[in-house]
């Protein structure tokens, strides 16, 4: 049947057909919102139908891989890169959304909205992760952020909405950045497209071969939109909001937050920059490791005195993508590459740590403060076990996961000679181990704070959970093996 | 006899298809995982017969150290038992295990180490026995592949794993403070074990490879200016690990606030790879940078040896006391090894081993003592040899170990090392035989404080040594007046590093400019 609808789409004979995944999802996240109305065996397990129609569109994008690379008129291309990305995407998103059946048995009527408008997201993120064209990824933007402000601010907390109307009015501001930054370079290049901007540099290059100046104003709007990019990726100092959205949302939209909306942005900030202003590397670069090393401060130095569990994942993850940026702001292959082991592997560790939160806030004894997890050890084996393998990775400590994704990093970094900045990002990396190891002693070293219940945990989330475990733990054998894969697909990136 | 033994080790070669070292190290760690694993399922009778099954898991890897061994061939230079396979392809890092004889012997001191500390720990540790013993035990396994990489990312992912089980060591069964000392311990040496991985990444991106054999050939050929940051990074992260007096705060609370087992595996085991790391990194792939700094770390280990030692002399805590007194110690292994003559190395590996069986059998007296009286304050002791004669004597043999008295393995490591220094610089020699002195005045002090003079009301209640404190005791007691009786056992096969690392230092001094060397070094050898 899917096969059949792939050929009617191909009938249209504009590319259509690749994008399946996005029209298959969005058509039935449409449907569903008008069937979950009215039927309540819909409602009950929309989480199950969002998961199997995921599955559905991540094998329409695996058959997809080998293949020649589509586009729709070249305003959208579909090659390895964005076909993978998508496939991750899509992974973080069926892991995360698998987890509304542990969040049903707390709050009974969990709106059926939510998971739905979390799949619009998604639609976005992969529409803006395609595109190749700024008016386009734009769309794409919107799309992916307007269902998030409604995800984030839902609840009867305080915090909840005060957290909605944060993260809506400063992503609304960069939003309002991008479009100046989109509708200045459309100024000069009469065009939005990527290749087309991308052109415009080298037209001046070879027009004006001595004294080169780049128009200031074309400047002004690559930083406005980097910063709106970094805005999305929550890079330091933009990142203001991530604290107080990552702590006042629900944490099953957390777990989105930080994985999925991480991804997208990361991709679209290395589809815009490493496409579109490929050659403006000279000027963007020095913005990216600027707000790298003012991340990774914040990052570690921030964290240091939370109490809350999630302010201080929001922290970390201000922390990682100061790593994220440096390597994007490498220009060679080997600096591309591992930001995106990097981006990868933090998605994976996110996605454990928001898991166990998740299992545990099962319990009513449990306020997300970090000294609820007291001797969390002796209660829950499993769910420490789980924390204690993420938190090792997340600070760099061999042999897993985490070590190697910053190993990469600090490689690419000698390999441009720049030695100052790996010493500060060593520096860091040990400020940071600290907030990581604290969270380990309180779960080990502290005697039990108060009796936390057994949890159940469904078996399905157990398998998700073994799953990413033993990538950590392993990974150090098959680290050959995913330097190889991504290699494979990065040559659509860097050639384009 | 001698052909029992060969057939047994063929069969053990060609169980694990000639992998053997790769076994020796993961044995023990898969072990660990699977006994960690299994032990939250609370009965009684899989407590049991846990314990026994890591008790038998750590004696089946000290055999397996044995057999290895003897199958050793002393008379070659290079590395053995070599496994190598392709890692990660795109920087040229190798799965790169061989040990030589400096390994070996370190590797035979751990196992020897962490088998006695799981036979003790099992009866002294009352608390999640099973888990103290599986941290040990996969402990035991990261530190054989710390001493057996031959590849130097693959040497760093070990070193740095090491910290963990440790941590948790530190943290969950140690003493009063024990959340600071885990700490300190954990991010001091992670800062410097990040120190060692930019430098490790700079050198694997410039050379190529990530060999250590390789990186001997092409690193020293670097200009001396680079050379001396590289060896500034790796300074950095051995000092700490060793440590040396700058760096040492970190070792006086982790000791005490560390269980027995603990303190007895961070001074008789993790001191040393500090140690290691000079011998195996900063001497042979960076030649030119530690002829330079030769005199710099001399006096430094001059420092550390009268300031550790000066300072012991005023604890009132044993364990701070050993502890300060090991740092005096591995101020001649550092003195010895950039002493850069073949005694002086010989002497700094023979101290090794020999700080290794003698720091850890000091730590387990204390322990010993710990468990009967319940502190560790000299203040609380008198006359103990009164009820203990077995433990007195046991002391005495440590003590006088400590001390270097001849007939005891500590007087030839430091014996070799002074034979060294002087030969560098008689100025040298004479400060450093001042810290032989002055590790006399407050060993003794100690063992007549705590052993001697009237026995306290308090104290008349304890029994002598158990039957299983004796078995641990006792195999070190031996080793070290063997040791000291017959050094040639080992000095023997010392010949060949110390020589292979004296004649690097030679030609990189004759092919070099001046301007490598210090003027105080007159040149006489």
């Amino acid at each position: 049947m899917l096969a059949f609808f792939i050929s009617w789409l191909t009938t249209f004979s504009c590319g259509v057909e690749n994008l399946a995944p996005e029209i298959v999802i969005s058509l039935f996240s449409l449907v569903a919102l008008l069937f979950c109305c009215y039927i309540k065996f819909f409602r009950e397990n929309i989480c199950y139908f969002i998961a199997i129609i995921c599955v559905v569109a991540v094998s329409l994008l695996c058959n997809r891989i080998g293949s020649v690379p589509g586009s729709i008129g070249n305003v959208m291309v579909f090659n390895d890169f964005t076909n993978v990305f998508k496939i991750i995407l899509l992974s973080s998103f069926i892991f995360n959304i698998l987890h509304i059946s542990i969040v049903k048995k707390t709050q009974e009527n969990y709106p059926f909205e939510i998971p739905i408008l979390l799949s619009f997201s998604i639609v976005g993120m992969m529409f803006a992760i395609d595109s190749n064209d700024f008016l386009l990824l734009y769309l794409g933007l919107e799309l992916m952020s307007l269902p998030l402000y409604v995800a984030v601010a839902y609840g009867k907390d305080p915090k909840n909405n005060e957290a909605g109307l944060k993260f809506f009015i400063l992503g609304a501001l960069s939003s309002a950045l991008y479009l100046f930054g989109v509708s200045m370079i459309y100024g000069f290049t009469q065009s939005t497209h990527f290749s087309i901007v991308g052109d415009y540099y080298v037209d001046l290059v070879n027009a004006i071969e001595v004294d080169l100046k780049i128009p200031i104003a074309f400047l002004i709007a690559l930083v406005l939109i980097t910063v709106s990019l970094f805005f999305k990726i929550s890079a330091a100092p933009f990142h203001m909001w991530t604290p107080d959205v990552y702590q006042g949302s629900s944490t099953l939209v957390t777990m989105f937050l930080a994985s999925s909306s991480k991804i997208a942005a990361v991709v679209i900030l290395m589809n815009v920059l490493c496409i579109a202003f490929v050659d403006l590397i000279d000027q963007w670069k020095q913005i990216t490791m600027l707000c790298a090393v003012l991340s990774l401060l914040v990052g570690s130095l921030g964290g240091l005195f939370q109490k809350n569990i999630k302010r201080l994942l929001s922290y970390s993850a201000i922390n990682h993508i100061g790593f994220i940026l440096i390597a994007i702001s490498m220009d060679t292959f080997y600096g591309v590459a591992s930001g995106i082991i990097y981006i990868v592997f933090y998605v994976m560790v996110n996605l454990l740590i928001f898991s166990c939160i998740l299992n545990l806030e099962q319990n009513k004894n449990y306020h997300n403060n970090m000294f609820d997890l007291a001797g969390l050890a002796g209660s829950h084996k499993i769910l420490s076990f789980a924390i204690m393998i993420g938190m090792l990775s997340m600070a760099g400590i061999p042999p897993f996961a985490g070590f190697f994704a910053k190993f990469y990093v600090i490689t690419s970094i000698m390999q441009q000679e720049l030695y100052h900045l790996a010493i500060f990002v060593v520096a860091t990396s040990v400020v940071s181990c600290y907030y990581y190891l604290r969270i380990i002693k309180v779960i080990y070293f502290d005697p039990i704070n108060y009796e936390l219940d057994r949890n159940k945990i469904p078996v399905l989330i157990k398998l998700m959970l073994l799953f990413v475990v033993v990538f950590n733990l392993g990974y150090a054998l098959i680290a050959d093996q995913m330097f190889l894969i991504i290699e494979q697909f990065i040559h659509s990136l860097i050639s384009d | 006899m001698n052909l029992f033994i060969v057939n047994l080790c063929n069969f053990f070669n060609e169980l694990v298809g000639g992998a053997l070292l790769s076994c020796h190290i993961f044995f023990p760690i898969i072990c660990a995982f699977i006994s960690l694993a299994l032990s939250r399922y609370q009965r009684i009778q899989r407590s049991r017969s846990l314990k026994v099954v890591v008790l038998l898991a750590s004696l089946l890897n000290l055999f397996l150290s044995m057999l290895i061994a003897w199958q050793f061939d002393y008379e070659k230079g290079s590395f053995q038992f070599v496994e190598k396979q392709m890692w990660i392809m795109d920087y040229n890092l190798s799965y790169n295990l061989g040990i030589d004889v400096l390994s070996l012997y370190l590797i035979m001191l751990s196992n020897l180490l962490t088998t006695l500390c799981i036979f003790s720990s099992l009866r002294s540790v009352k608390n999640k026995t099973v888990e103290f013993v599986s941290l040990i035990l996969m402990l035991q396994g990261l530190i054989i592949g710390v001493f057996a990489s031959v590849d130097i990312i693959l040497f760093y992912v070990f070193f740095e794993s090491v910290l963990i089980p440790m941590f948790f060591i530190i943290g969950i069964w140690g003493g009063k403070n024990k959340v600071y000392a885990a700490f300190k311990f954990f991010l001091y040496t992670f800062l410097g074990s990040l120190c060692f991985l930019i430098a490790a990444a700079y050198m694997v991106i410039s050379a190529g490879t990530g060999d250590i054999i390789e990186l001997q050939s092409q690193v020293p050929f670097y200009d001396l200016e680079m050379q001396c940051w590289l060896w500034g990074a790796l300074f950095v992260a051995f000092a700490i690990k060793i440590p040396m007096v700058p760096f040492h705060t970190w070792l006086p609370d982790a000791h005490v606030q560390a269980p027995t087992a603990g303190s007895v595996l961070l001074a008789g085991v993790l001191l040393k790879i500090g140690g290691y790391g000079f011998l195996r990194f900063s001497l042979p792939i960076l030649p030119g940078a530690s002829i330079y700094f030769a005199d710099f770390m001399i006096i430094l280990s001059i420092i550390a040896v009268i300031y550790a030692s000066i300072v012991a002399l005023m604890q009132t805590d044993i364990k701070k006391m050993i502890a300060y007194s090991s740092i005096a110690h591995m101020g001649y292994v550092t003195a010895g090894i950039f002493a850069l003559n073949q005694q002086g190395i010989d002497g700094a590996i023979f101290t090794m081993v020999s700080h290794g069986l003698i720091s850890g059998a000091l730590f387990f007296c204390i322990g010993i003592l710990y468990e009967r009286v319940q502190t560790k304050e000299i203040s609380a002791y008198s006359g103990v040899a009164v009820k203990m004669p077995l433990l007195a004597m046991l002391f005495m043999v440590f003590t006088m170990a400590s001390i270097a008295l001849p007939l005891t393995s500590g007087f030839v490591g430091e014996f070799l090392v002074l034979c060294g220094i002087f030969k560098i610089n008689k100025l040298y020699g004479f400060l450093l035989s001042l810290g032989m002195i002055l590790g006399a005045s407050y060993m003794l002090w100690l063992y007549a404080r705590v052993m001697f003079y009237s026995l306290k009301p308090n104290l008349s209640k304890i029994r002598d040594l158990y039957f299983y404190e004796k078995i641990v005791l006792t195999p070190i007691a031996v080793l070290i007046v063997l040791l000291g009786i017959m050094p040639n056992f080992i000095t023997k096969n010392l010949y060949i590093i110390s020589k292979n690392f004296e004649d690097h230092i030679e030609i990189m001094k004759n092919n070099a400019p001046d301007k490598m060397y210090y003027k105080i070094r007159g040149g006489n050898n």
